[in-house]
């Protein structure tokens, strides 16, 4: 049936060798000395080449600390990152594109400058930089405003800015981090449908950290469902559902059993993690 | 502009005009306290003219530029680290707050008795006023700097002074300029008020001996040139902020 489609095929490679290799990674928060919150305790993660993966758990859990220290944007207090064979100890731009929570676009510059700044940074010449990102806002149907500074955007486009900064470097690892977190719910449908389509035709490999129960098992190929804090690994769902996925796909009798797994598990972390503050 | 409008913005120095012309006609006030404005404006309009001003407004205009670049270079670059370290924020901001609420008159015998009373010590005072809400200012600025807008330069590659010139600094921008505009001001309150305790040139001189010789028809029109020398800096400085905004509005 749909397993042929070579987009499918794309997204499930057999390749043995992990994208990404996290092993006994440690985090934590506070003075050292004094007293610290441990975010993440001895946690260990293969991701695959070309596959969506999601973390998901209760908010405060450490989901993003993970995320941040797979990025290179904090040092772990123990454990190791790899990608490839390379151990990561700081940002890795070229491999590795983030997209944070509130966009974390530069006010001062347009949305195409935005973009630019991505290979501004890694010295691209000048007139490659402009094509290359006019290009990728295009990829995510932004091309008229280009020219317009992030307050004179919707929240959804500059959403959408920060996804064409992120891919305007052709790295192959995206690191999410709640990209739809600061959106409504009906620009969060639209545009999580939309992100699929651009991601499914780039076969990037990607983490994707969200509380959201739908939009995990809408994009995902696995998603990892965590405790409360510190973060650990509760369980590991694949999700068998074909792509392209559909909108529709949200109502079938699968998708439907995936999720309501899913709220079970995270139901009583989530309890648990309201008593942690 | 609306007739409504126009009634706003000029209604204030109306009223103020307005009052001086009847206190003066009116004869309630000793005229030689009080000049009336007919007065006053005619004499302002021979100071402009006879070419013996001019000399002073410069000096005024140099002085206080060269307080304000002075206070800019030395408050941004102590500011920036101050900033951007915590540890040094902690033990150092608090100083500088105590040290900015004093009256830093009290320091301007030292300054005179160091310098002389020529350009010199005007200058290292208007700076000395300056400094102060220029590094705050600037402290203030880089500590304030969204912490997702240095994560997302950093996770493009940026590192040490590339991430501050394309992060920090264009961020912090806006609050450093709140300063900057403060620190001019002072800067000109400071350097006028030495050209009046102890100078021998500048608006501040020429206030202090019209004052003295009692020439209080002079006195007045230096008084509004003064206030109009004020203005002008402040409106460059708003210029000057509004158009390094731009793209913030």
């Amino acid at each position: 049936m749909l397993s042929q489609d070579p987009s499918t095929q794309a997204r499930r490679p057999e390749d043995p060798e992990p994208r990404i290799h996290v092993e006994g990674l440690d985090v934590a928060y506070g003075d050292p000395g004094g007293s610290r919150v441990h975010a993440v305790v001895d946690f260990s993660l293969d991701v695959r080449r070309g596959e969506f993966l999601t973390l998901i758990g209760p908010s405060g859990c450490g989901k993003t600390s993970i995320l941040r220290a797979v990025g290179g944007l904090i040092t772990p207090d123990g454990g190791k990152v790899q990608i490839g064979t390379t151990t990561v100890t700081g940002p890795v731009p070229d491999e590795m594109a983030y997209v944070f929570q509130d966009f974390a676009l530069f006010p001062w510059r347009t949305a195409l400058a935005n973009v630019e700044v991505a290979l501004e940074l890694k010295k691209v010449p000048k007139s490659e930089r402009r094509e290359r990102s006019l290009e990728a806002l295009a990829t995510v149907g932004l091309t008229d405003a280009a020219d317009r500074h992030p307050h004179e955007l919707s929240g959804g486009m500059k959403q959408r800015v920060a996804v064409a900064r992120a891919l305007v470097s052709n790295c192959d690892v995206l690191l999410l981090d709640e990209p739809f977190g600061a959106l409504d719910e009906q620009t969060r449908l639209v545009l999580g449908t939309e992100l699929l389509r651009v991601l499914e035709s780039l076969g990037k490999t990607i983490i994707f950290v969200t509380h959201n129960l739908q939009e995990a098992v809408y994009l995902s190929d696995r998603v990892v469902a965590m405790s409360a804090r510190p973060a650990r690994i509760k369980e590991i769902i694949e999700v068998d559902i074909p792509r392209p996925r559909l909108p529709e796909v949200m109502v079938s009798p699968a998708f439907t059993d995936i999720q309501h797994h899913l709220f079970s598990l995270l139901y009583e972390e989530s309890a648990l993690a309201m008593n942690q503050r | 502009m609306n007739p409504t409008r126009l009634a706003i913005y000029l209604g204030v120095p109306l009223v103020v005009l307005g009052a001086w012309f009847v206190l003066a006609a009116s004869g309630t006030v000793n005229p030689f306290l009080l000049p009336a404005p007919a007065e006053v404006l005619a004499d302002l309009g021979s100071v402009l003219t006879d070419g013996e001003t001019y000399p002073h407004l410069w000096t005024t205009a140099s002085q206080v530029l060269a307080a304000f670049l002075l206070a800019a270079a030395i408050g941004i670059g102590i500011g920036l680290p101050l900033g951007w370290y915590r540890t040094l924020r902690r033990a150092y901001e608090p100083v500088l707050g105590t040290i900015y609420a004093v009256p830093l008159i009290v320091l301007y015998p030292v300054i005179a008795l160091s310098f002389g009373i020529g350009s010199t010590s005007k200058i290292v005072f208007g700076a000395l006023y300056a400094f102060f809400p220029i590094v705050l200012g600037t402290v203030s600025a880089v500590s304030l700097v969204d912490q997702n807008l240095v994560s997302a330069g950093r996770s493009m590659g940026a590192r040490g002074l590339t991430l501050f010139r394309a992060v920090v600094l264009p961020a912090a921008g806006p609050r450093i300029m709140a300063g900057l505009r403060l620190g001019v001001i002072l800067a000109t309150l400071a350097v006028v008020g030495g050209q009046y305790i102890a100078g021998t040139s500048g608006l501040g001189y020429l206030l202090a001996t019209a004052g003295q010789s009692f020439q209080t028809v002079q006195m007045f029109a230096y008084i509004l040139l003064t206030l109009a020398f004020a203005a002008l800096v402040n409106g460059l400085m708003a210029a000057l902020d509004h158009y390094s905004n731009r793209s913030y509005r």
